[in-house]
C-alpha cells in the first residue's frame, strides 16, 4: 500500500494543491477548464442537475455559475472561517451551510482531483496550511473538513512556516518568510539547519489583496468613474463582479512589462477605465500599510532579540517575499526600505524567477502548498519546532490573566502565578485556557484553547496554589500546580501537587 | 586796672551776652533745684545694685550646668546622628506610591481609552459597511434608464406597426397596389464567426525535446501583423503596435530562458505548454481581441483586416477557439467555457439567452504526464439575459 503525500494551501483567493513525488513536486490541476496557471479561485457553487440532484463545482466555473444565482455561491470562505457561527442559506440545497460544511465540500473536490490517478487502497496524506492568526478552533475546523473529504491529515501548519520547505534555503541560515496573500500577511523568522528547522517567531495581519482591491474600488474607481460604473454594473451579483474586475485590473496594472497606466475594457461598456500605479501607491500609503507592516516587523524582531540567540536584523540571511500580492512593487519597496538594499533589492525581485524554488515548483503561487508537501515528505528526518504566535491566558471564571507572552521560545516557563482560592472554589477548580493575538487579555479577542480540572482534595488550601506554565518543545503546554507547605523539619517549601498537559498544536 | 574803651555796639553785645549767661545760670539753678527736689534715688539704685550683686553671687554659687548641658547636647547630637536616615527610604516609598498611583490611573484611563477606541472602530466599521451598501438610488436610476430604453424601443416598434396597419388599411380600401410584406427583422451581425479558429487535432508542443524550440519560435513570427500596423497610421494602430511589441518581448524572453533539460520527459508537453499559453493571455486575449471586438462593430475595416492577420498568427501558434453563438440560450458547455455577466431584462422569453459575445474561448492542446491529450482553455466572455 503506497502513500501519496499532498500539500494543500487553502488560500483566500486561490486553492492550491501539490503532490510530493519521489524526486520533485507536482502541482495538481483543480479547475474544470484549466488555463494552465493552477489558479483556482476559492469559490464553490451548488447546482441542481436535470435529475434534481445537487452537484457542486469549484473555481472559476463556480464564479461564473454564481453570476446567475449568486445565492448558491460561496466565495471567500477563508474570511468566513474567521467569523463566529457563519452560515448561508443555499436555495438549491434548501438549507443553511456552515463554514465547516463548505470547507469539506471544497476539499472534497480537491481530493477528487488530487487522487484521480491514485490506485484504490493507497492512502492520501495531506499537510494543510493556514494563516498564522488562525485560532486552534479554526485549525481544527479545517483539519476536520479535510479528513471528511478523504485525506489523512498529518498536520495543520502556518503558511509562512510551510514556505521554508518550498524554497532552497541555505544551511545554517536565518530566513524571513514574508507571505502577502489574498487575505492575510504572514511572517515567520526561521532558523534553518540540516536536521532542525525552528520557527523562532511568527506573526500575522488581516491584510491582503482582498483589502487592497476593496480600497481601490471604493476610493479610486467609484469616485473617479462613479456614474459609468453604476450604469455598467447593473448585474445582480454586483459586489462579487466588481471585486473580480478590480482584481483583474490590479493584476494588469502590475504585469511586468506594463507602463504606469493601464486601461481595462468591460463587456458592453466601450469604456476604458484607467488607473495608474501612482494612484494605487498613494492609496496604499494613505491606508497606513507602511506603518502596520513596519510595526509588525519591529515587534517580531523585538521578540526575536529576547531569544537565547539574541538575533537581530543584521543576522538575517535571506528574505523570501511570497504571495500573489507581492507583485505590487509598493510592498517590495517597503521590504527594501526596512531591511536595506543589500538584503532585499526591490528591483532585483522577479516574480517569474523560480530558480530558488525546490524541484518541480515553477510558480511562486505554489510555494506554500509545495512546501507543505515537502515538509510532509521530510518530517520523519528533521526536527521541526514552531513558534506559538499568540499569548496564552488563563481564567478562573471572571477575568482573563496573562500567562505566556507571544513567541516565547520552546522551553520557556513562567514564574509562579498565584491562584485565588475563592475564585478556584467559585469555578469548581477548573482552569480555562485561551489564546489571544492582541496585546491585552480580554474575552472579546480570546479564543478558547482548553481546560484543566484540578483535584481540590489534593490541596491544603492554607495558601494560594501556585501555577507554572511551560512551553514544551513538542508543542504541548505543561501546567504545574504547586503549593507552599510546612515540612516535617519545620521549614516551608513549595511542593508540586499535580501536573497537566494541553496540546496546542494539532 | 586798665580802662577798656569800647563802642556802643560792643557794649550791647556784652550786655546781651551777660543777659544770656544770666538766663542760663537761672535755668541751671532751676534744674538744680528740680534735681534737689527729686527723691534721692541713689539709695534705691544702690539697693538695686546690692540686690543684683546678691543674685549674681547666688548664680555664681549654683553648680555650673553648662558643661552638663553641653554633654547632654553632645549626647543628643550623637543619638540623632546614629539614627538611620529614613528620609531616603521615605522618599523611595513616596516615589513608589506615586508610581503605583500613576500606573493605576494610567491603566484606568487606558482601559477607558481602549474602550473608546474599540467603540470608535466599531462605529467606523458600521460606517464602512453602510458606505459599501449599494447606492440604491444609482441602481434605481440605472434600472430606470434601461426601462426607458426598452420603452423607447417598444414605442418605435408600435409606431412601425401602426404605419404598417395604416398601409394595410389603405391597401384594403384601395386594392390597386399589392400589400407590402412586413420588414423582416435584421439578423444579428455574426461577429463571433470572424473570430472562430478551427480546432487542432494534436498537441502543439509534444514531449519530444528536439522539436519544442522550433514550435515556440513560431510565436516570434509577428512580422505580418507588425507590417500591417506600421502601414496604418492611426492612434489604434500605434496602441496595437505597443501591445504587440510587449507580447513579442515576452515570447522572446520565454524562449531564451527556457531550460528544457531540467524537466522530465513526461512533463515536457504539459509544463512548457502551460507557460507558453500564458504568454497569450494578457496581451492577445484580454486586450487585443477585446479591442478588435469593439472595433469591428464600427465601419472601420482596419479591425477586420488586422483580425485576419491575428487569426493566422494564432493558428500558426497552435491556438484555436470554441464556437459560441449569440442570440440563443446558453448551454451547459457555454457556462463552463465562458465568463458571464448578466444583463437585466423584463422579457422572460430572453432568460438565459446569450446577449453578446465579447470574446470566444481559446484553447491549446497538450499531453499530460500519463500521455493523455488534454487542453488548456482561456475562458471566453459573454453577457447573458436575466429576467427580473
Amino acid at each position: 500500500m503506497a502513500n501519496y503525500l499532498f500539500g494543500i494551501d487553502f488560500g483566500a483567493c486561490n486553492l492550491k494543491c501539490v503532490r510530493a513525488d519521489k524526486s520533485k513536486m507536482r502541482p495538481v490541476r483543480l479547475n474544470t477548464n484549466d488555463d494552465g496557471s493552477f489558479h483556482t479561485p476559492n469559490a464553490i457553487f451548488y447546482k441542481k442537475n436535470k435529475d434534481g440532484d445537487v452537484e457542486f463545482s469549484i473555481g472559476q466555473y463556480a464564479i461564473d455559475m454564481g453570476s446567475l444565482t449568486p445565492e448558491n455561491l460561496v466565495v471567500g470562505l477563508k474570511r468566513k472561517l474567521e467569523l463566529k457561527d457563519w452560515r448561508q442559506f443555499i436555495p438549491n440545497l434548501n438549507c443553511d451551510v456552515t463554514a465547516e460544511k463548505v470547507a469539506e465540500d471544497i476539499l472534497k473536490k480537491i481530493f477528487d482531483a488530487a487522487t484521480k490517478n491514485v490506485p484504490a487502497g493507497d492512502e492520501s496524506h495531506a499537510m494543510v496550511t493556514v494563516p498564522v492568526i488562525f485560532t486552534k478552533h479554526q485549525r481544527n475546523l479545517i483539519k476536520a473538513a479535510a479528513q471528511k473529504a478523504g485525506f489523512i491529515v498529518d498536520g495543520v501548519i502556518n503558511e509562512s512556516f510551510a514556505a521554508i520547505f518550498g524554497v532552497d534555503a541555505e544551511e545554517d541560515s536565518l530566513n524571513v518568510i514574508f507571505d502577502l496573500g489574498g487575505s492575510t500577511l504572514d511572517v515567520s523568522i526561521i532558523k534553518f539547519e540540516r536536521d532542525e528547522v525552528q520557527e523562532l517567531v511568527a506573526a500575522g495581519l488581516k491584510l491582503g489583496g482582498i483589502d487592497i482591491d476593496r480600497a481601490i474600488l471604493e476610493k479610486i474607481l467609484k469616485p473617479k468613474f462613479g456614474d459609468a460604473l453604476a450604469a455598467r454594473w447593473q448585474c445582480l451579483n454586483a459586489d462579487d463582479f466588481q471585486m473580480n474586475f478590480v482584481r483583474r485590473l490590479r493584476e494588469n496594472l502590475y504585469a511586468d512589462e506594463f507602463d504606469e497606466s493601464v486601461s481595462a475594457t468591460l463587456v458592453d461598456a466601450y469604456f476604458d477605465f484607467e488607473i495608474t500605479r501612482a494612484e494605487v501607491d498613494a492609496l496604499l500609503e494613505s491606508e497606513g500599510y507602511r506603518e502596520k507592516i513596519f510595526a509588525m516587523l519591529d515587534e517580531l524582531f523585538g521578540e526575536l532579540a529576547q531569544g537565547e540567540d539574541c538575533f537581530d536584523k543584521s543576522d538575517v540571511t535571506k528574505i523570501w517575499a511570497l504571495g500573489g500580492t507581492m507583485h505590487i512593487p509598493y510592498f517590495r519597496n517597503l521590504l527594501e526600505e526596512y531591511f536595506g538594499e543589500d538584503l532585499f533589492n526591490a528591483l532585483d525581485y522577479d516574480f517569474e524567477d523560480n530558480d530558488e524554488l525546490i524541484e518541480g515548483l515553477d510558480d511562486k503561487y505554489l510555494v506554500v502548498a509545495g512546501g507543505a508537501a515537502n515538509f510532509l515528505k521530510q518530517r520523519e528526518n528533521i526536527t521541526a519546532i514552531n513558534a506559538i504566535p499568540y499569548r496564552i491566558c488563563y481564567s478562573l471564571g471572571k477575568n482573563l490573566q496573562l500567562g505566556i507572552a507571544k513567541n516565547m521560545p520552546a522551553g520557556f516557563e513562567t514564574l509562579y502565578l498565584h491562584l485565588d482560592l475563592v475564585e478556584l472554589d467559585n469555578c469548581g477548580w477548573k482552569i480555562s485556557l485561551y489564546q489571544t493575538f492582541g496585546d491585552e487579555a480580554n474575552f472579546d479577542d480570546a479564543a478558547y484553547l482548553g481546560e484543566v480540572q484540578l483535584d481540590s482534595a489534593l490541596y491544603e488550601k492554607k495558601e494560594k496554589p501556585l501555577l507554572k506554565l511551560k512551553m514544551m518543545r513538542d508543542g504541548r503546554l505543561r501546567l504545574r500546580f504547586n503549593e507552599r507547605r510546612m515540612l516535617d523539619d519545620g521549614n516551608a517549601d513549595i511542593i508540586l501537587v499535580e501536573q497537566h498537559f494541553l496540546n496546542l498544536e494539532e | 586796672m586798665f580802662l577798656i574803651f569800647c563802642t556802643a555796639e560792643d557794649k550791647n553785645k556784652i550786655e546781651s551776652s551777660i543777659s544770656r549767661l544770666k538766663a542760663e545760670v537761672a535755668a541751671l539753678k532751676g534744674e538744680l533745684d528740680a534735681i534737689k527736689r527729686q527723691p534721692d534715688s541713689t539709695a534705691e539704685l544702690k539697693a538695686q545694685l546690692a540686690t543684683l550683686k546678691g543674685e549674681l553671687d547666688a548664680i555664681k554659687r549654683q553648680p555650673d550646668s553648662t558643661v552638663e548641658l553641653k554633654a547632654e547636647l553632645a549626647t543628643l547630637k550623637g543619638k540623632l546622628e546614629s539614627q538611620p536616615d529614613f528620609t531616603a527610604e521615605l522618599q523611595t516609598q513616596l516615589e513608589t506610591y506615586k508610581a503605583a498611583i500613576t500606573n493605576q490611573l494610567r491603566e484606568m484611563f487606558q482601559v477607558q481609552i481602549d474602550a473608546l477606541k474599540k467603540e470608535n472602530d466599531t462605529l467606523k466599521d458600521e460606517v464602512d459597511a453602510l458606505k459599501r451598501q449599494p447606492d440604491s438610488t444609482v441602481e434605481l436610476k440605472a434600472q430606470l434608464a434601461t426601462l426607458k430604453g426598452e420603452l423607447d424601443a417598444i414605442k418605435k416598434e408600435n409606431a412601425a406597426l401602426k404605419d404598417e396597419v395604416d398601409k394595410l388599411k389603405q391597401q384594403i380600401s384601395n386594392p390597386t397596389t399589392p400589400p407590402t410584406s412586413p420588414t423582416p427583422p435584421t439578423p444579428p451581425t455574426p461577429d463571433e464567426k470572424i473570430f472562430y479558429l478551427k480546432p487542432n487535432d494534436a498537441a502543439f508542443i509534444s514531449n519530444d525535446i528536439e522539436k519544442i524550440p522550433a514550435q515556440i519560435a513560431k510565436a516570434l513570427n509577428v512580422d505580418d501583423m507588425k507590417n500591417f500596423l506600421i502601414a496604418n497610421d492611426s492612434e489604434t494602430s500605434k496602441k496595437f503596435q505597443k501591445l504587440l511589441n510587449v507580447h513579442f518581448k515576452a515570447v522572446k524572453s520565454f524562449a531564451d530562458k527556457l531550460k528544457l533539460k531540467d524537466l522530465d520527459d513526461e512533463e515536457l508537453s504539459e509544463t512548457v505548454t502551460s507557460k507558453y499559453f500564458k504568454l497569450f493571455q494578457q496581451i492577445i486575449f484580454d486586450n487585443l481581441l477585446l479591442a478588435i471586438q469593439r472595433g469591428v462593430k464600427t465601419s472601420d475595416d482596419f479591425y477586420a483586416e488586422f483580425l485576419a492577420k491575428l487569426n493566422a498568427y494564432l493558428e500558426q501558434c497552435g491556438i484555436y477557439s470554441v464556437n459560441v453563438k449569440a442570440g440563443v440560450k446558453a448551454t451547459d458547455d457555454d457556462y463552463k467555457n465562458m465568463s458571464l455577466q448578466n444583463v437585466k431584462t423584463s422579457n422572460k422569453n430572453l432568460a438565459g439567452v446569450i446577449n453578446q459575445i465579447e470574446r470566444l474561448p481559446y484553447r491549446i492542446n497538450y499531453l499530460d504526464e500519463f500521455g493523455e491529450q488534454k487542453f488548456f482553455q482561456y475562458n471566453g466572455m459573454m453577457s447573458l439575459y436575466k429576467a427580473v
